[in-house]
């Protein structure tokens, strides 16, 4: 059985959420990469769940337009597969082309002066073993306001906000995929809390929200 | 130091579930201290619950999957379509070539069979003088001149199309997608329309165009063309499209809005049969009841 060996290398796979290292989708990818139309289909499967959830992550869970926005990033994805050089596991990959599509969309929609709705719905449909109606109602109130916050920041530190706090990206990870140094990150990470915390600061109900985290 | 600058990532692999039992003692204790990482923890929690998926998104997945394989069909299919194109440029330029050279060596050979004709014997032709020749020569250079003539219009448009540059400037059908779609959300219907029309017009049978069918539907339908919303959405179900369901859904809204109830029927009925799973069939089965129930007193 193999062992996986955490890596000092940002290069090689490294770790998401799941903590999956082991790219099981690799051969996919690469037949996929080729418009192989069954190998698409197959590989489309396996990360259809990973790109709408993050699309859901970044738009909200009941957003209009998630199915729309999905569709896109998968097409992205698809098209994007042949730059693929393993970096880092197909699923992330996939992780990472939906969240930049998420992202770029919302601004669009939002300089379209769409108006997001908040998450009241966000949470109905989801399986009943949740905390409470009001945690979770909370929990929906705060991502929405990470959403605004990343809404108004610069690109460059949206995305690494984003993949820090939606993705759970390391700021080594976040550096390989934005091809900058770790202490830029660091900054712009930085300059990402900092924005939050204004925001939270100029909003008298986000106190509840956010208490304790200030 | 503000809690601003804290680089611990403790919460990133809690989140992974990668923390020893003293690594999680530690982040405890740093979290009692540091506001940065309980916000982060705290966020992290909230998005992690919101990618979750639903019993219901299955058919998500299945139609996104399927959309990846027309997509990979289509884009099969375009280098080929690529190499073929280039083959035939190359195919024509060779033609017109051909034709070229043949034009002006029959034009040759007439003006030398002329010349030949008009001249008494060979060998007083390369006798004669320059001037003489070229009086006899004339008429033949007038016949040389005009002789390709018929041929030359079948060969210049041929060799011209490729030759124009503005085809490499147009947009792909992933890009005149988004653009449409950008339009539709952005509430320009007809603009989004005209594309959607665009698209279908430019790369018909590309994964983009056949997602562009449902959508131009739907929206001819809100524009209140019920009509020619039904020919888009038969022509997405006569191909077998991924969005097959939602194409069903927007045909049985279409015959509504005609003020045809068998054709509403009949859509909805098939949205049951064929895709049980579909999240329309509680509309489809509450809209089959309501039509029985209005035909029963019609046929008393």
């Amino acid at each position: 059985m193999l062992k996986v060996v955490p890596s000092t290398s940002p290069d090689v796979t490294p770790a998401g959420p799941s903590g999956e290292r082991v790219d099981d989708l690799r051969l996919l990818a690469r037949a996929a990469a080729s418009a192989d139309p069954h190998a698409a289909s197959t590989l489309a499967a396996q990360v259809a769940g990973t790109i709408l959830g993050t699309v859901r992550q970044v738009l909200g869970r009941s957003h209009a337009d998630v199915d729309d926005i999905a569709q896109e990033a998968m097409l992205s994805f698809l098209a994007a597969l042949p730059e693929f050089r393993g970096e880092c596991t197909t699923r992330r990959y996939a992780q990472r082309v939906a969240l930049f599509a998420a992202l770029t969309a919302r601004r669009r929609l939002v300089a379209k002066q769409r108006v997001f709705d908040a998450e009241p719905a966000d949470d109905q449909a989801v399986e009943s073993a949740r905390p409470s109606p009001w945690v979770e109602a909370m929990a929906g109130q705060r991502r929405e306001k990470l959403r605004e916050v990343l809404d108004s920041l610069p690109d460059v530190i949206a995305q690494a906000l984003a993949m820090h706090f939606i993705l759970g990206y390391t700021v080594e990870e976040i550096a390989t995929v934005a091809s900058a140094p770790q202490n830029t990150i660091w900054s712009r990470l930085r300059l990402g809390k900092k924005a939050l915390r204004k925001a939270l600061r100029n909003d008298p109900g986000a106190a509840e929200l956010f208490g304790g985290f200030e | 130091m503000s809690d601003l600058e804290c680089r611990s990532e403790l919460t990133i692999r809690e989140r992974r579930g990668e923390l020893s039992v003293a690594e999680q003692a530690a982040l405890e204790a740093h979290l009692v201290h540091c506001a940065s990482c309980r916000l982060t923890r705290r966020l992290g929690a909230d998005f992690e619950e919101c990618g979750v998926l639903e019993a219901a998104d299955g058919a998500r997945v299945a139609r996104l999957s399927s959309l990846a394989g027309e997509w990979a069909a289509s884009e099969r299919g375009m280098p080929v379509r690529g190499r073929v194109r280039t083959r035939s440029r190359l195919a024509l330029l060779l033609v017109a070539a051909c034709t070229l050279l043949v034009a002006v060596g029959a034009s040759a050979t007439y003006a030398v069979i002329r010349a030949q004709q008009d001249a008494p014997a060979p060998v007083a032709v390369l006798a004669k003088t320059t001037p003489d020749a070229k009086a006899k020569r004339t008429p033949a250079l007038a016949v040389e001149r005009t002789a390709p003539a018929p041929v030359t219009p079948t060969v210049e448009p041929r060799v011209t199309p490729p030759a124009s540059p503005p085809a490499a400037a147009l947009p792909s059908a992933a890009e005149l997608l988004e653009q449409a779609n950008r339009a539709r959300r952005g509430g320009s219907t007809a603009s989004a329309v005209a594309l959607f029309r665009e698209l279908g017009r430019r790369f018909p049978g590309s994964a983009e165009a056949r997602l562009a069918e449902v959508r131009l539907g739907g929206l001819l339908l809100e524009r209140g063309q019920p009509r020619a919303a039904l020919a888009e959405f038969d022509r997405h179900l006569s191909r077998g499209g991924s969005l097959a369901p939602e194409a069903l859904y927007g045909k049985a809204r279409a015959y509504s809005a005609l003020g045809d109830a068998a054709g509403e029927r009949a859509a909805w009925a098939s949205l049951v049969r064929d895709y049980p799973g579909s999240p329309y069939v509680g509309q489809a089965e509450r809209r089959l009841g309501a039509l029985s129930g209005s035909a029963a007193p019609a046929a008393k």
